[in-house]
């Protein structure tokens, strides 16, 4: 079965790989052709194009002050998330067998958790407290969502960190603090930023905590998109998701090119070392 | 327990318990994740005294089993059309594995529907469904039907928008799945001369098989537990357990049954999530036997 054999399979495969990227790209792009559309109402194909929801939606303080708040929380949520999921990751990662699974499964279990059984939870909780309507409410409910991320992206980079490295430092007389900030946090940077940017994003798109916690004073984008859903549907609600999206893609391109440049960064360092000591072999 | 004085430079022998930096973040976790658990199980027990009775309305009255139903079938509809979609799509993943850039590119997006907000995802299955929408406009000018049909308001426009949003977590599990199988049983095939469609019947579906189910459960635990799809686009007959939880909750007097509801959810997709556990445990021994049946050959 060389390459160059006419394969009947390969023309069925590249066929099915067009549709299935066709398939999970399509709404995606749909949404984005209907942001441009003239009427009100949905139309496919759209008669003609017409910038009038964008300029609806960047004017309208309806629309801009939900985003600012989405925005605003999720980056609130995903530091608390770091706050406490960081420390969370240091445990685990010096855990071992079934003390570090069970550490792991209860870190990562608000992934386990139908989100309708927390948001109910939290709103009880939140109830007593008199804090159903407020800020500090919902980013502490998407904090404790978003400590999965951090803790699983965490662990796993501290997973392939060189033991060596902390074994020197406490070797030379460096306490658990030192350690941990000046060779552990540098180095598992990188998976810090990842999973502050997946906490973030699941953040701005978490819609049931949302609908469950918040009311007036709160209005998040999802809730304002919710409702603009239920009542009043036109494309403004698309541009919103467009917003969101280029967001998310802007933050994830961030991430990778982060990246990349704190990757190069390490090579520059070891090189500039060498440098230096070939100097010093050169002086003598 | 006390060994924090003993070997405090030696790394993991220490005490876990002198970790000190660990306690406020484990006490905020706790405080606002066990809490919300504990307070809704109390409302569930609690009226005027510990009672069975929002357990037992939900099991009898006749609107919960209802939707109780309703939730079933929308979530075995969905599981159905994941697992049927997963291998083709992570048989692509599969061959199109370490080629560069197109592998990168179809891990991302086969991932977009974790990544893109369900609000504009959804939006996007309306426009599709709708009466004037894609694929009815579609139907009428290649002449297939007079009418337009009703897609959405009803099972099909929930299930196909679920399967949308679910098929990414069906996809990589099964992903995992086939990968962790040896190569060298699928050259072994190819170079007996069975042919692509032969070596996925015999040797890659069954032996991931198990990884698939397990993807499976759970889908089918995390479509029981949907509100947003069901709500939006659904009819009366889409009545969801994540919705009528939220309807409850609205109500003075629903907080007992809406924790009973939750309740039971919960029970349900933990449930679901120890049978995966169990399920890949048991894929050691499925291997076994296929590997048996190999070898005494």
């Amino acid at each position: 079965m060389g390459k160059n054999s006419y394969n009947p399979f390969r023309s069925m495969r590249i066929v099915f790989l067009i549709s299935a990227i066709l398939f999970m790209i399509g709404p995606t792009l749909i949404t984005l052709i209907m942001t441009f559309s003239p009427g009100q109402f949905f139309e496919f194909p759209p008669r003609s194009f017409s910038g009038r929801w964008y300029i609806n939606f960047f004017q309208q303080d309806s629309w801009m002050h939900p985003a600012f708040v989405s925005l605003f929380i999720a980056i609130c949520s995903a530091l608390l998330a770091l706050i406490i999921g960081v420390p969370a990751a240091f445990w685990i990662s010096t855990s071992k067998g079934k003390v570090r699974a069970v550490l792991y499964t209860l870190f990562c279990s608000p992934l386990l958790i139908p989100v309708v059984v927390f948001a109910t939870g939290i709103y009880f909780l939140f109830s007593i407290l008199h804090m159903t309507d407020t800020l500090a409410g919902i980013i502490i409910a998407h904090g404790v969502l978003g400590i999965p991320f951090i803790v699983a992206v965490t662990v796993s980079s501290l997973f392939s960190l060189d033991r060596n490295l902390e074994l020197a430092a406490r070797n030379l007389g460096a306490s658990t603090i030192q350690i941990f900030y000046k060779i552990k946090l540098p180095l598992c940077r990188i998976g810090l930023i990842i999973g502050f940017v997946f906490a973030a994003l699941s953040s701005i798109n978490e819609v049931v905590v949302v609908l469950f916690l918040c009311e007036r004073k709160v209005q998040p984008l999802s809730l304002k998109m919710w409702e603009g859903f239920r009542y009043e549907i036109n494309p403004t609600i698309a541009v919103a998701a467009i917003f969101v999206m280029v967001l998310a893609s802007i933050l994830v391109l961030l991430n990778m090119c982060l990246g990349h440049s704190l990757l190069k960064k390490k090579n520059i360092r070891g090189d500039r070392n060498e440098k230096t000591n070939d100097e010093r072999q050169v002086k003598t | 327990m006390n060994s924090s004085l003993v070997l405090k430079g030696a790394g993991s022998s220490r005490s876990h318990l002198s970790n000190w930096y660990i306690y406020p973040g484990l006490f905020f976790y706790l405080l606002f994740l066990g809490i919300p658990i504990a307070l809704i199980c109390k409302e569930s027990f609690w009226q005027n005294g510990i009672t069975l009775a929002y357990y037992q309305r939900i099991f009898k009255d006749a609107t919960y089993v209802r939707v109780l139903l309703n939730t079933i079938r929308i979530s075995s509809l969905v599981t159905i059309g994941c697992f049927i979609l997963s291998y083709p799509f992570s048989m692509l993943l599969v061959h199109y594995r370490g080629r560069g850039l197109l592998s990168k590119c179809l891990y991302v997006i086969f991932a977009i529907p974790l990544i893109v907000n369900p609000l504009a995802l959804l939006y996007a299955w309306m426009v599709i469904l709708q009466k004037e929408g894609v694929i009815n406009f579609l139907l009428i000018q290649v002449g297939i039907s007079a009418a337009p049909f009703q897609f959405i308001y009803n099972s099909t426009g929930v299930v196909i928008p679920m399967i949308y949003l679910l098929v990414p977590y069906s996809i990589l599990l099964t992903y995992a799945s086939i990968i962790s199988i040896d190569d060298n049983l699928m050259k072994a095939a190819l170079n007996l001369g069975a042919n692509y469609l032969h070596v996925f019947r015999s040797v890659i579906f069954p032996l991931s098989l198990p990884g698939a189910i397990s993807a499976a459960i759970i889908v089918f635990a995390l479509a029981m537990g949907y509100f947003v799809t069901p709500a939006l686009l659904g009819g009366i007959d889409e009545t969801v357990l994540a919705m009528i939880i939220k309807d409850r909750m609205n109500m003075p007097h629903g907080w007992g049954v809406a924790s009973a509801l939750t309740i039971f959810l919960f029970f349900v997709v933990t449930v679901l999530f120890l049978l995966m556990i169990a399920f890949l445990r048991f894929n050691k021994t499925w291997e076994r036997y296929f590997q048996i049946g190999y070898g005494e050959k």
